[in-house]
């Protein structure tokens, strides 16, 4: 198995360049074979960046923005970028053997009749009724032959989908099953409790991680019949900002604020703010009695608003109306 | 907030509203939350990295490493894409990956078969179509791994060009561009079969 239990922790940190935003960006050091698209196409982005997974990018962006005028600086850059003899880049090293698609097809976009291949196919492929209408591409023997081509190549691509749903099927339930069991064998060692919030007296010594507390709100919000309950935070009462509290801090002791995100039914007979409320006194309410947390407040932020009153079980499975 | 796709219909609206709802308590630390969204998508991600990987072992490995690093990157995650296009985006860079680590040593030229996929060995078709289906799969394993993902996730995973662009992080002309070059020469490669 390629995954040990141990976290690795440089694994996910962000590449230094800093054009995507934070989400996306921590992606990017997994393995994006593109990693120079906004940079100039020889800047050296990181270690698995490199000039030499540029030139497939540029090439790609060539063909789209002008197929003719490009080409010449493509090779160019694609023969820089992968000198001879020089140390063999892993990230690229094939890309542009003979048999990459994008080597053989300069000057080759536009079929004899003027119609471009990439529009044609792709009009087929968006709508294959398209040309319907279209009297010129029934009647025109190039335009029919690339059509008949693509038609082919769509039936094979049809048998391997269903070859594979056919081989999902007998397999794909225990399999599925297997992966995700590890998964979470993996997870429960990794849980993230947050930080720890008091419970009692200001003069007690007792506490609660935040996912337990917010567990036991987000349960305390559903009993409410249709809403989802989502994002839970804890934060002191007084103020500060809660972003900075560290994982597994202490909350200062005192009343603390509850904040939290439900996706709330749409209904005739109860309005949203009613609803609103009635969840306000729900987490309240387990507050003081199941769990003894002194909270000053408890903010309802309604994120969604969904059609369907009927009440989901549970961590959101149900697949009520949205709209 | 979904925002991802062209596809709008209900039932992918629903399911990834909730995904958004699973995957904010799986960021606070919920990882019931993240069990269920886990349970949800292996199935389909396991697709994917079979057909990118070629093999169940390798895709079961990539599919199980994709999700624990999602668990631990989910406090980051701020729901700008769905979460499902998120985890086709980290599944998506864990099987380049693997293929780039693994080209030194396994070239693979075209019309020879060095290891078959697993899923081609079982004899499920006749055998033209079988033929012609292995041919297209040797023609797929000539692409680049680039290339192949953006084909994989167009013509077998119905993705946007939009979403493509998401998880590839290259712009939808580029994949535009890619996918008509894949397509261009998996015709030709596929033409003996007219």
């Amino acid at each position: 198995m390629a995954m040990s239990a141990t976290p690795d922790p440089h694994e996910n940190e962000p590449p230094p360049v800093g054009a995507a935003g934070a989400e996306s960006a921590d992606d990017t050091s997994e393995g994006n074979d593109f990693p120079a698209r906004n940079d100039s196409p020889t800047g050296n982005t990181g270690p698995s960046g490199g000039t030499g997974t540029a030139p497939p990018e540029a090439a790609t962006h060539g063909r789209g923005a002008s197929p003719h005028g490009s080409s010449t600086a493509d090779r160019a850059s694609t023969a820089s970028a992968q000198p001879a003899g020089g140390p063999p880049d892993p990230d690229a090293p094939r890309t542009h053997s003979g048999d990459d698609p994008s080597e053989d097809d300069d000057g080759a976009d536009e079929l004899p009749c003027g119609r471009r291949l990439d529009a044609l196919w792709e009009m087929w492929a968006d709508d294959p009724a398209a040309f319907d209408h279209d009297p010129h591409v029934a009647e025109c023997p190039h335009c029919s032959a690339a059509l008949a081509e693509l038609r082919l190549l769509d039936g094979f691509v049809r048998e391997e989908i269903e070859r594979d749903e056919q081989v999902a099927a007998q397999t794909s339930t225990a399999h599925a099953g297997r992966v995700a069991d590890r998964v979470m064998d993996i997870v429960r060692t990794e849980l993230r409790p947050g930080a720890s919030v008091p419970l009692g007296a200001p003069d007690e010594d007792q506490w609660i991680t935040e996912t337990a507390a917010a567990r036991t709100f987000r349960e305390a919000a559903e009993r409410e019949p249709g809403v989802e309950a989502g994002s839970c935070r804890i934060a002191p009462a007084g103020g500060g900002d809660r972003r900075f509290v560290r994982p597994g801090a202490r909350l200062p002791r005192g009343p603390v604020r509850v904040r939290i995100g439900i996706i709330a039914p749409l209904r005739t007979a109860t309005p949203v703010p009613a609803i609103a409320d009635s969840v306000r006194k729900r987490v309240a309410t387990a507050a003081d009695r199941e769990l003894g947390m002194e909270v000053a407040a408890v903010d309802v932020v309604v994120v969604d608003l969904a059609v369907d009153p009927d009440a989901p079980d549970t961590y959101g499975d149900s697949e009520e109306g949205s709209q | 907030m979904e925002n991802t796709g062209e596809d709008t219909t209900p039932g992918r609206v629903d399911s990834a509203r909730s995904d958004t709802l699973l995957a904010v308590r799986a960021g606070e630390g919920d990882e019931k939350a993240f069990e269920t969204l886990v349970r949800r998508h292996t199935p389909v991600l396991l697709t994917l990295g079979v057909r990118m990987l070629g093999n169940q072992a390798d895709a079961e490995d990539a599919v199980q490493d994709a999700f624990v690093s999602a668990w631990r990157r989910l406090p980051d995650f701020r729901g700008d894409a769905s979460f499902l296009t998120w985890m086709y985006r980290i599944m998506t860079n864990r099987c380049l990956n693997v293929l780039r680590s693994r080209r030194p040593t396994e070239p693979i030229g075209p019309g020879e078969e060095p290891s078959a996929p697993e899923h081609q060995s079982s004899p499920v078709k006749a055998a033209e179509g079988a033929a012609a289906v292995q041919d297209l799969t040797g023609a797929l394993a000539t692409l680049s791994p680039g290339q192949r993902a953006c084909w994989v996730l167009r013509e077998l995973h119905g993705l946007s060009y939009r979403e493509i662009s998401e998880v590839l992080d290259i712009s939808e002309q580029a994949v535009r561009g890619r996918i008509f070059r894949v397509r261009r020469f998996l015709t030709e490669a596929m033409s003996a079969w007219r």
